[in-house]
C-alpha cells in the first residue's frame, strides 16, 4: 500500500509541476501581458494596440466597408475629395476639401461639380494621387463583380447605372484628365458633397498602376493608403496592422507610429479588464452594458478615461401608416403616452438623450421644438386616442433590451387603450420583415445611423412615401403623404444653410403635424481608454474615438 | 477488419448527408434574408435582387443543396461565406488549429490533473484527500466554463498579472500584426484556457477513475498476483490501471467529440477564434456557408476521432475485437 501510495504522489506531483511550470513560462517581452510602453509620457511614435469586442470590420476594402469600426480604420487611410477634419462636434462634421485642393465648381444648373486634385499627394507606395486614382474609385465601385454597397449612393451620376450592368464599362460621368476631376449627374444632387466624402470614394491607384487593387467581391485585406495611415496587414477574422503613410504630407495628424488591432470578436468582459490594466489601449467594440455607470463615477464622464458622445442615429418606433395608425390622432396619442426616458434607461447609463423627432440633435439643420414629453402624459394621450380598445402587434428583437423595450411599450399603450402583442425576432429579421410592405405588424422598433451627415439620409430616405416598394422598404412606417412628399423633394434639391434650415422645419412640421414615427433615442458613443493612453478626441460623422489622434502617454 | 472499416465508412456518409440536410432545412426555415444583410442599410430592391442571385439565394433549395455537394466532393471547396465572402476551406483553416489546441491540450490537462486525483482517491478511501477531490468533482460538475473562465481571467490575469488575459499565439507563422507567436507565447496563451476547459471534465473523469479504481481492486486477479508475490507497482499497472482504464479510452473519444462543441464557452471568454465561436458568429448572421462547413468539418472530425478510438480500444483490449 506504501508503494501504491508513493505511486500517486509522483504523478500528483508530475501533474502540479507540469502546471506550475506552465504558469511561469511567460517570457518578459510578452506584449499581451502587458508590456510597458518605451514612449510613456511622449505623445508621438509608439504602436496603439486595440480591440474589438464583439465585433470586426466587414471589409477593409473601401468598396466593400459599410460598418462604422471598417469607416473608423478607412478615415485614417484614405483622403477622400471632402472629408472631416480631425476635431470634436460640430467642427468634426463640417466638410474641407481634403484630397480636391478646394471645394469643387458648380455649374449647369447643379449637375456639374468639378473638382481641382491637389498637387504632390502620392500613396503610401509612392504612386502619385491623381484625378484618376478618384475615378479608379468610382468605377471599382460600380464594377458588378464588386457587388458594392456604395451604388445606391452614387446611382445618380450619369453612367453609373450603365457601368453596373457591365464590368467593362466605367462610369461615363466621372471623367478624369491630371489633375481635374468632373462628376456630371442626372439631376442636380445637392447632397453629392456629403456623399463623396464617404469611404467608398477613397481613392486607390487606378488599373495597371503599381498596386492598383483587384476586382474582386471578396474585396482587398491591404491597399495603399491615401491618408496619414495605410493598412499594413490584415487577416480576417485576425489583426489588422496600420502603419504611418510616409508620403502623407497633409494637415491631418498621425500621432501614433503604428496601430495595431490585437484582436476582433473579442469577449467584451475581458476586453474591458484588458484596457483597466493597460495591455490594451481602447477596445473600438464597446464595453461591457453594466460599466458605464462605475466609469463615469470613477473617472467623469468627457474628462480622464471615460467619454461620451452623441452618435448622427435616431431610434424610433414605426407606426405603420397602412394598419392601425393611419389614424394621426392615434400616432400623436402613442407619441404622448411613450416613455421616453425609460426606453433610453433601458441600454444601460448614458446611452442617449430623449427626443420627440426624426432629425438628430447632432446633425445640422436640426431644431428643437419640443413637441412631445419625455415622460408620459397619458391624460392629453388618452384624449387624442379617445375612447374603446384597440389591438396591436409590435415587432422588437430577440435581444434582453428589445425585449424589456417591448414591454415597456406595451405597459405604455395599455394605458391609452392599445392592447399591445410582441413579437420578438433576430436583428435581421425584424428589419426584413418590417421592410416588407405587406406585413401584419403596427410597431417596428427600428434605428437608423446616419449613412453621410445630411438630413435628406433621414427625412427622405425614412418618411418619403414615394420609395415604398412591396419589400426591402426603409420606410418602416409606410408614410406616403403627397404633401410632405413634395416638400421632402423641394428640401433635397436644396443647396446650402437653406437646405439644413429647410430641412429642420420640415422635422418639425411633420412630427408636430402628422407623427408618421415616436422617435424616443438618439444614441450616444460610449468609450473608454487605459491609462497609458491620450489625446482622445471623438470623431462625431463616425462615432468613435479618432485614431490618428489617439496617442500613447 | 476491412468488413469493419466499409461499413463504419458508409454509415458516415449517411451521417453527413443527414446532417447537412438537417442544416440546410433549419436554415431555409428561419425567415431572415442574408441578401438584405449583404446590401448594408441603405437597402434597395435592386441590391436585393442582385445580391439574391450572386448568393444562389434564387434558385430552389434542393439545386442550392446539390450545387453545395458538388463543390465539396468535385472541387473539395466549401463555398464562401455570406457574411464576408471568404473562402470557407479558409476561415475553417484559420479556426481549427485553435479549437485543437484547446481540445486537445484541454484534453491532456484534464487526465494529468484526473488520474493521479482519481488513483489517490480510489487508495485512500474516505480520507481528508478523498473528501477534499470530492469536492473538487462538485465544484468542477457545477460551475459553468463561462464563470470559471472569467474568475481566473479576472485573478491570475488582472490581479496577480501571471497570465495573459485573453488571447491566443499562433505557435508557428504568425500572422502580421499579431501581438505575439511562436511556441512558448503559444503554450503561455493556452495556459488559463486548458485548465478552463478541462475543470469539468477533469471532475467527472475523477470520479470515473476512483469507482473503476476502487472496483478493480477488488478483483480475484488482483487479489492473486499479490498473493504470488507480485511487486505493488507491477499489480497497479499491469493488473488495476490497465483495466480500469479502459473505460477511460472509451470515454476519452467521445468526450474529445463533446468538447469540440463545448468548446465555445471557453474560446469566447479568452478570444480565442476558434470553430466555435466562428460557429456562433455565423449563426447570429445569417451566414449558412459558414456554419454549414463548420458542420461538416465537425462531423467528419467526429467521424474519424470515433474511428480511431475504436481502433486503439481494440489493440488496448485484446478481448475485443472489430467484425
Amino acid at each position: 500500500m506504501h508503494k501504491r501510495l508513493w505511486l500517486s504522489v509522483v504523478a500528483v506531483a508530475i501533474g502540479a509541476a507540469l502546471l506550475v511550470a506552465a504558469g511561469f513560462a511567460s517570457p518578459a517581452n510578452s506584449s499581451i501581458s502587458g508590456a510597458k510602453s518605451s514612449f510613456a509620457g511622449a505623445k508621438t511614435g509608439g504602436t496603439l494596440r486595440l480591440n474589438m469586442s464583439s465585433s470586426d470590420v466587414d471589409y477593409i476594402d473601401p468598396a466593400l466597408a459599410y460598418y462604422q469600426l471598417s469607416w473608423d480604420i478607412l478615415y485614417i487611410a484614405c483622403r477622400p475629395l471632402l472629408n472631416y477634419p480631425d476635431k470634436p462636434s460640430p467642427a468634426g462634421s463640417r466638410l474641407f476639401p481634403d484630397g480636391a485642393a478646394a471645394f469643387p465648381k458648380v455649374s449647369n444648373g447643379g449637375k456639374l461639380y468639378t473638382f481641382k486634385i491637389r498637387s504632390g499627394m502620392k500613396f503610401s507606395n509612392g504612386v502619385p494621387i491623381t484625378a484618376k486614382s478618384y475615378k479608379a474609385a468610382f468605377d471599382r465601385d460600380a464594377n458588378p463583380k464588386m457587388e458594392s454597397p456604395a451604388v445606391p449612393f452614387f446611382s445618380d451620376i450619369v453612367g453609373a447605372t450603365d457601368a453596373q450592368g457591365n464590368p467593362k464599362t466605367p462610369v461615363s460621368g466621372v471623367k478624369a484628365k491630371g489633375l481635374t476631376l468632373s462628376v456630371r449627374l442626372t439631376k442636380a444632387g445637392p447632397d453629392i458633397l456629403s456623399r463623396m466624402a464617404m469611404l467608398f470614394f477613397c481613392p486607390v491607384p487606378a488599373p495597371g498602376q503599381k498596386g492598383a487593387p483587384s476586382v474582386t467581391s471578396q474585396g482587398v485585406n491591404t491597399f495603399p493608403g491615401s491618408g496619414p495611415y495605410y493598412v499594413a496587414a490584415r487577416t480576417p477574422g485576425g489583426p489588422i496592422l496600420i502603419k504611418r503613410n510616409k508620403f502623407y504630407k497633409g494637415p491631418r495628424p498621425h500621432n501614433a507610429s503604428a496601430i495595431s488591432v490585437v484582436s476582433v470578436n473579442t469577449n467584451v468582459d475581458t476586453s474591458f479588464t484588458q484596457v483597466q490594466r493597460g495591455e490594451i489601449n481602447y477596445d473600438m467594440g464597446g464595453l461591457p452594458p453594466t460599466a458605464h455607470a462605475g466609469l463615469a463615477k470613477k473617472y467623469g464622464i468627457n474628462k480622464q478615461r471615460y467619454f461620451v458622445h452623441p452618435v448622427i442615429a435616431t431610434r424610433y418606433l414605426g407606426l405603420n401608416n397602412q394598419r392601425l395608425f393611419r389614424n394621426t390622432k392615434l400616432r400623436k396619442a402613442v407619441n404622448y403616452a411613450l416613455d421616453r426616458k425609460g426606453m433610453i434607461n433601458l441600454r444601460g447609463a448614458y446611452a442617449g438623450h430623449p427626443t420627440d423627432q426624426l432629425l438628430p440633435s447632432n446633425l445640422r439643420g436640426y431644431k428643437n421644438a419640443g413637441i412631445f414629453p419625455f415622460r408620459p402624459n397619458f391624460t392629453q394621450a388618452k384624449k387624442l386616442a379617445g375612447s374603446g380598445s384597440r389591438s396591436a402587434v409590435m415587432y422588437t428583437t430577440t435581444s434582453p433590451i428589445g425585449v424589456n423595450q417591448g414591454t415597456l411599450v406595451q405597459a405604455d399603450l395599455k394605458q391609452i387603450g392599445i392592447d399591445v402583442s410582441v413579437s420578438k425576432f433576430g436583428t435581421g429579421t425584424m428589419y426584413k420583415k418590417c421592410g416588407t410592405k405587406s406585413e401584419a405588424f403596427d410597431i417596428c422598433n427600428v434605428g437608423w445611423i446616419a449613412d453621410y451627415p445630411d438630413p435628406f439620409d433621414f427625412m427622405n430616405v425614412l418618411l418619403s412615401g414615394e420609395s415604398i416598394h412591396d419589400s426591402n422598404n426603409n420606410n418602416y412606417s409606410y408614410f406616403n403623404n403627397a404633401k410632405y412628399n413634395r416638400q421632402m423633394d423641394a428640401a433635397a434639391r436644396l443647396f446650402g444653410p437653406k437646405r439644413f434650415s429647410t430641412y429642420g422645419s420640415l422635422d418639425t412640421t411633420i412630427m408636430k403635424n402628422a407623427a408618421p414615427i415616436a422617435a424616443w433615442d438618439n444614441d450616444n458613443d460610449r468609450e473608454f481608454i487605459s491609462g497609458k493612453t491620450g489625446c482622445y478626441t471623438n470623431q462625431p460623422v463616425y462615432g468613435l474615438a479618432d485614431l490618428a489622434l489617439l496617442c500613447l502617454k | 477488419m476491412i468488413r469493419y472499416l466499409i461499413r463504419r465508412l458508409l454509415w458516415a456518409v449517411v451521417l453527413f448527408v443527414a446532417i447537412t440536410i438537417i442544416t440546410y432545412i433549419i436554415f431555409f426555415m428561419i425567415p431572415t434574408d442574408p441578401a438584405r444583410k449583404a446590401c448594408g442599410q441603405l437597402v434597395t430592391p435592386a441590391c436585393v435582387k442582385s445580391a439574391r442571385h450572386y448568393l444562389g439565394l434564387d434558385r430552389p433549395v434542393y439545386i442550392q443543396y446539390y450545387k453545395f455537394l458538388e463543390r465539396l466532393v468535385v472541387h473539395q471547396s466549401l463555398g464562401r461565406s455570406f457574411a464576408n465572402r471568404q473562402n470557407i476551406n479558409s476561415i475553417i483553416g484559420r479556426a481549427a488549429p485553435i479549437t485543437a489546441s484547446l481540445v486537445f491540450g484541454g484534453a491532456v490537462t484534464w487526465l494529468l490533473l484526473a488520474i493521479p486525483i482519481g488513483i489517490l482517491s480510489a487508495l485512500r478511501p474516505r480520507t481528508l484527500l478523498d473528501r477534499s477531490a470530492m469536492v473538487f468533482v462538485l465544484v468542477g460538475i457545477s460551475a459553468h466554463p463561462v464563470w470559471i473562465g472569467l474568475i481566473f481571467s479576472w485573478f491570475f490575469g488582472y490581479k496577480l498579472g501571471i497570465t495573459p488575459i485573453a488571447g491566443y499565439c499562433e505557435a508557428f507563422s504568425p500572422p502580421q500584426g499579431a501581438a505575439c507567436g511562436g511556441v512558448v507565447q503559444w503554450f503561455y496563451h493556452m495556459i488559463l484556457p486548458w485548465i478552463t476547459f478541462a475543470i469539468l471534465f477533469a471532475a467527472l473523469y475523477v470520479r470515473m477513475i476512483r469507482a473503476n479504481v476502487m472496483e478493480t481492486l477488488n478483483e480475484d486477479y488482483v487479489r492473486t498476483a499479490r498473493a504470488k508475490g507480485a511487486p505493488e507497482s507491477r499489480v497497479m499497472f499491469k493488473h488495476v490501471l490497465r483495466n480500469a482504464m479502459l473505460p477511460v479510452v472509451t470515454m476519452l473519444g467521445m468526450d474529445i467529440a463533446l468538447g469540440l462543441g463545448g468548446a465555445v464557452f471557453t474560446e469566447s471568454v479568452y478570444s480565442l477564434h476558434g470553430l466555435g465561436q466562428t460557429l456562433v458568429q455565423s449563426l447570429s448572421g445569417d451566414d449558412l456557408p459558414t456554419t454549414q462547413g463548420i458542420v461538416v468539418f465537425g462531423t467528419l472530425a467526429i467521424i474519424v476521432f470515433n474511428l480511431i478510438v475504436d481502433l486503439l480500444y481494440a489493440f488496448i483490449d485484446p478481448r475485443i475485437r472489430l467484425t
